[in-house]
């Protein structure tokens, strides 16, 4: 083909390309806030090391807490499976435009592979696909300073799908979790874990008890049963200290027209809560709720 | 400073974001996906922005886009094609009809392996020059030179491409991709 006949029908091809091309869109807005959520994690990637105590427990220490269970292959877990395999069987992506709710932390894999997990109590797990083409799971958390915290493990889906994933989020000052990505066939968690949301379990906390039997330390189970009596707070002065779960829960309304009835005339506006040390009795200030 | 970085960005997007979207759907064949794949270059393209912007950068997001859809190949092991039978000929310009020339292109893009469909992609319908499609994919310039003229060969037989004639108006003004490359380089 000569060069002039080449150009002719380049031209011809391009013109007709542009004819009969698809209305084709792009969202500034969401590319600069992805782009900038990816800056900001690169930039804390080394702080965030620091300020949390992190970790990875991975396949191992999940291992020995949990008795092994047949794996079944399930919607080909088994025998290398693609990532999009595992994802698939772990729920349904975000839904757009909204994908990911928080402007300052950045997943650390694409969006589109995400699925949120649960919470955990003390943080919010979510699942994912790296560059790599591992499963990530991926915790975070708010330390006492406000400020998000944040692990991840990956691992290949193959491992990820006969052993499940599993990492500790451990927050300086303010408890944690340890957390577990799992597959369908694990069935029913062991003693020692709650299942907070489907295929995710996480390691019922072990409090400290004071002289009294009394259990103490912070909320990290969902469940109201996996709560200590006394439970961690912040103080209105900033102290931390206790506040009993029967104080901070507050009378319960008995029907739905009480709730609506108590909710007209303001009772749930605010409540003041005493606040102890960990000896449930000695008195160090005041917790205000819904302040 | 995060605003000029961002304000800056946000002039190139709205200059280069269309023909982007453009390549890409050539590329892949699927409206969606190239949206999807125009956004990771983008994303990509903001963060190595303070490189970027010191030689090329739709040059870069350009580059990044054809990796992306590398990596998405790979990934992704069922493609919808569109049924050939299903495809009337082309005809009279009507929405149908326009549906139809839609698919055959894409159908026929999709005929050519991955590497040549990168190279014919960049070369006719982005217009890039032989070197710099070389320079972008990383390949020899006879490589470009050959693999592109084999592929706009193929093209032309399964679209059945007329050409206009030499001097014709048809093509007198350059479309639109092409007129992006203009304006860039008069800048």
């Amino acid at each position: 083909m000569t060069d002039l006949l080449e150009d002719r029908v380049a031209g011809a091809l391009r013109a007709h390309a542009l004819d009969v091309a698809p209305p084709l869109a792009h969202d500034p807005q969401r590319v600069l806030r992805i782009g900038r959520r990816r800056r900001t994690v690169r930039a804390i990637g080394g702080a965030a090391a620091v300020v949390v105590g992190l970790a990875v427990a991975g396949v191992g220490i999940a291992e020995l807490a949990t008795p092994r269970t047949q794996v079944v292959d399930l919607a080909g877990w088994f025998a290398e499976p693609a990532p999009e395999d595992v994802i698939e069987v772990l729920g349904e992506a975000f839904a757009n435009p909204d994908p990911f709710p928080y402007d300052d932390v950045d997943l650390p894999f694409d969006e589109s592979t995400a699925r949120f997990l649960g919470n955990t109590g003390k943080a919010q797990a979510y699942v994912g696909i790296n560059a790599a083409g591992e499963i990530c799971l991926f915790v975070m958390a708010i330390d006492p300073e406000g400020e998000w915290v944040t692990a991840l493990s990956c691992r290949a889906p193959s491992q990820v799908a006969e052993r499940g994933l599993g990492l500790s989020l451990i927050v300086v000052g303010g408890g944690g979790d340890e957390v577990r990505l799992v597959p369908d066939s694990f069935g029913a968690p062991p003693d020692g874990w709650l299942e907070q949301g489907k295929n995710l379990w996480s390691r019922t906390p072990t409090y400290e008890v004071n002289a009294d039997g009394q259990a103490y330390g912070p909320m990290l189970g969902n469940s109201p049963e996996t709560q200590p009596d006394l439970i961690l707070v912040e103080a209105d002065d900033g102290q931390e200290g206790y506040a009993y779960a029967a104080d901070l829960e507050g009378p319960m309304p008995s029907s739905p027209e009480e709730a609506l009835r108590w909710q007209e005339e303001g009772r749930y506006a605010q409540r003041s809560i005493p606040v102890y040390l960990s000896d449930g009795t000695t008195r160090i200030g005041t917790f205000t709720q819904g302040r | 400073m995060r605003t000029d970085r961002d304000a800056e960005f946000a002039a190139f997007m709205a200059a280069d974001a269309g023909a982007l979207l453009h390549t890409a759907w050539l590329l892949c064949g699927d409206a969606h996906r190239a949206e999807e794949l125009t956004q990771q270059a983008l994303v990509s393209t903001y963060l190595a922005w303070p490189r970027a912007r010191e030689t090329d950068p739709l040059a870069y997001a350009r580059r990044t886009l054809a990796n992306a859809r590398i990596d998405a190949w790979r990934r992704r092991r069922r493609e919808v094609l569109t049924d050939p039978r299903t495809a009337p000929d082309a005809g009279s310009p009507s929405h149908e009809d326009r549906l139809a020339d839609r698919d055959r292109l894409i159908r026929a893009l999709r005929l050519l392996p991955a590497r040549q469909r990168r190279i014919v992609v960049l070369r006719y319908f982005v217009g890039l020059a032989e070197a710099e499609v070389a320079q972008e994919l990383d390949v020899s310039l006879g490589t470009v030179k050959s693999t592109a003229s084999r592929g706009l060969a193929r093209l032309r037989v399964e679209l059945g491409v007329r050409v206009p004639a030499a001097g014709s108006t048809g093509d007198a003004s350059p479309p639109a991709a092409l007129r992006v490359r203009l304006e860039r380089g008069n800048r």
